[in-house]
């Protein structure tokens, strides 16, 4: 398990996965409660024992015949954003073709 | 015993015409609006939409006197935890977030409830995205707990305990991920069940972590505990997570003798037990047990020691997964708008998920869970309930913990486990410290059992009030 404590790039890094715009005060402030909590968490590590099999009756899928029921209206899916044209609800690109 | 009328004495009451279904409604809105501003129990209050409902009921009473056998829930106040998605009010997660949030459909059990005749209030207070055990980490302020001004509620159910508590509601639905209806049910003296993962439908509630959340409620006493589970209950098509076996009918079960039943209590525990109250408390609910001519045996859990970190692995990735979804596009404000405690668990999800540190943490920790599921499958060939605390303290102060995240996380020591091994629990006061606190204990069985539990529960909390 990966000891040592957490870097303020690594919180950076991680923020940016999570898609969370962290100011640099806020970096300084989570970077050691972060740190504080994986080190606690990494005690884990030190469980070697071998974990039973999980139960077969506890890994099943659920389906359901295929078949249309009435769903939300494309008016009420819509009416919470502030940003939609026509069906769509607006984004930023995703792919750049320029 | 409570003061506050329970569910069985207004349908009992409104039966024999005491009172009018609008008459009481309007006596719970009046002690809202009278005591939410101090307790901050509530962030919405739908006092138009109750009064109607309330009309609607009586007209139904008017017409049909044994309505009770077909909605045994008729006219009863309560109020929903504001994770639980209604219908065309607003619904934030106790977010600011989410402060504008209208779902366009209502979650099963609220569909559920109001079906069986309750009338709901508004909607609860509770930490934001459920995240906390004080009620603390509420964009709209903490709920304050009825017995002390000075004191938290718990968390994260916290608006719902208190709601309870102070007969602003009969009763009120909550969420338990880690102890989060116990907890606050403990904190404020009222009956708080965890039921088994997948007896309660969890459609339209806000998702925390989805192996773990339980949808429970908080009520008076055991009986009302037990009748709202009935309704409550039930598979879900929207939910394939729910179980298809039988809702068995709780409250006719209740007087079952109970001499003979083997409780445990776990050896791992014992040595923690500081808090004079608490330890008091267990000592108090162990005596009575023993009174009832239940038979007290020591079991051990060998890696309960490890689940407050394997719940802190499993917990932050499933929120980290959970709160992707609000991006501001399709529903509410921009992630910028989460709080510390939202933005620190959506981290730690993402740091123990990813690339290089997936197998050390997140599978270490779910082979974890598994150790721990086993050990309470023994534990169970060995006794039929498990005895336990709720939490190390009594309600703390308001302030006391917020600056220690670590510290309010460690405070979950007697809960999480139950969510780990998708037990059921059940939170019952055992009295009063001395500084007017709620004490309470709590009840574990096995998965499925809530019958065994709630038999339980009920003859002690008989025994206790004798």
């Amino acid at each position: 398990m990966a000891q040592g404590k957490i870097t303020p790039e690594e919180v950076k890094k991680i923020a940016s996965l999570a898609k969370l715009n962290l100011s640099a005060p806020e970096i300084n402030k989570f970077t050691p409660q972060l740190a504080a909590i994986i080190d606690y968490v990494g005690q884990l590590s030190a469980v070697e024992e071998k974990s039973p099999p999980i139960p077969k009756e506890e890994v099943q899928s659920v389906s359901r015949t295929d078949e249309v029921h009435p769903s939300l209206t494309s008016k009420s899916a819509l009416g919470q954003s502030s940003s939609t044209q026509k069906n769509y609800f607006v984004t930023k690109a995703v792919i750049d073709n320029d | 015993m409570t003061k506050n009328k329970t569910i069985s004495q207004i349908t009992t009451e409104l039966a024999c015409k005491k009172y009018s279904v609008t008459e009481l409604i309007k006596e719970y809105l009046d002690r809202i609006k009278s005591e939410n501003p101090k307790l901050n129990a509530f962030i919405t209050i739908t006092e138009k939409e109750a009064l109607q409902e309330a009309q609607e009921a009586d007209k139904t009473l008017s017409q049909n006197p044994n309505i009770f056998l077909e909605k045994p829930l008729l006219g009863v106040p309560l109020a929903h935890k504001d994770l639980f998605l209604t219908k065309n009010i607003k619904t934030t997660a106790g977010s600011r977030l989410l402060e504008n949030y209208l779902p366009q459909y209502s979650a099963t059990v609220v569909k559920k409830l109001s079906k069986a005749g309750a009338i709901s209030l508004g909607k609860l207070n509770c930490d934001a995205w459920a995240h906390g055990a004080s009620g603390e980490n509420s964009d709209f302020g903490p709920t304050i707990n009825p017995a002390d001004p000075t004191r938290v509620s718990g968390g994260s159910s916290s608006g719902s305990a208190a709601a309870v508590a102070a007969d602003l509601v009969t009763f009120a639905t909550g969420t338990d991920t880690g102890g989060s209806t116990r907890q606050p049910a403990c904190f404020c003296g009222v009956i708080g069940l965890k039921p088994t993962y997948g007896r309660v439908s969890r459609s339209g509630i806000v998702a925390m972590a989805s192996s773990l959340d339980s949808i429970g409620h908080l009520t008076q006493n055991v009986y009302d505990s037990a009748l709202v589970l009935e309704t409550t209950a039930g598979p879900d098509p929207y939910d394939a997570t729910s179980s298809n076996l039988k809702v068995e009918e709780y409250t006719k079960l209740l007087k079952k003798p109970v001499e003979k039943l083997k409780i445990g209590i776990i050896k791992e525990y014992q040595d923690g037990l500081t808090d004079h109250d608490v330890a008091g408390s267990f000592a108090l609910a162990k005596s009575t047990l023993e009174k009832m001519n239940c038979q007290i045996k020591e079991i051990s859990l060998p890696h309960t020691k490890y689940s407050v970190a394997t719940y802190y692995i499993i917990m932050p990735a499933e929120v980290s997964s959970n709160l992707a979804r609000y991006d501001g596009l399709r529903y509410g404000h921009t992630r910028d708008l989460f709080g510390d405690e939202a933005k620190r668990r959506i981290m730690i999800g993402t740091y123990t998920l990813s690339s290089g540190y997936y197998d050390a943490y997140y599978l270490r920790a779910m082979k974890v869970r598994q150790l721990i599921k086993a050990d309470f499958s023994q534990a169970f060939a060995d006794v039929d309930i498990i005895l336990s605390p709720v939490a190390p303290t009594p309600a703390f102060k308001l302030g006391e913990k917020t600056n220690d995240p670590l510290s309010m996380y460690l405070s979950d020591i007697y809960t999480v486990t139950a969510n780990l091994a998708g037990i059921p629990g059940i939170a019952i006061p055992t009295g009063k410290n001395s500084s007017n606190l709620p004490l309470g204990v709590q009840f574990l069985a096995n998965h499925f059992q809530e019958a065994k539990l709630f038999n339980l529960a009920y003859q002690f909390e008989q025994h206790l009030h004798a």
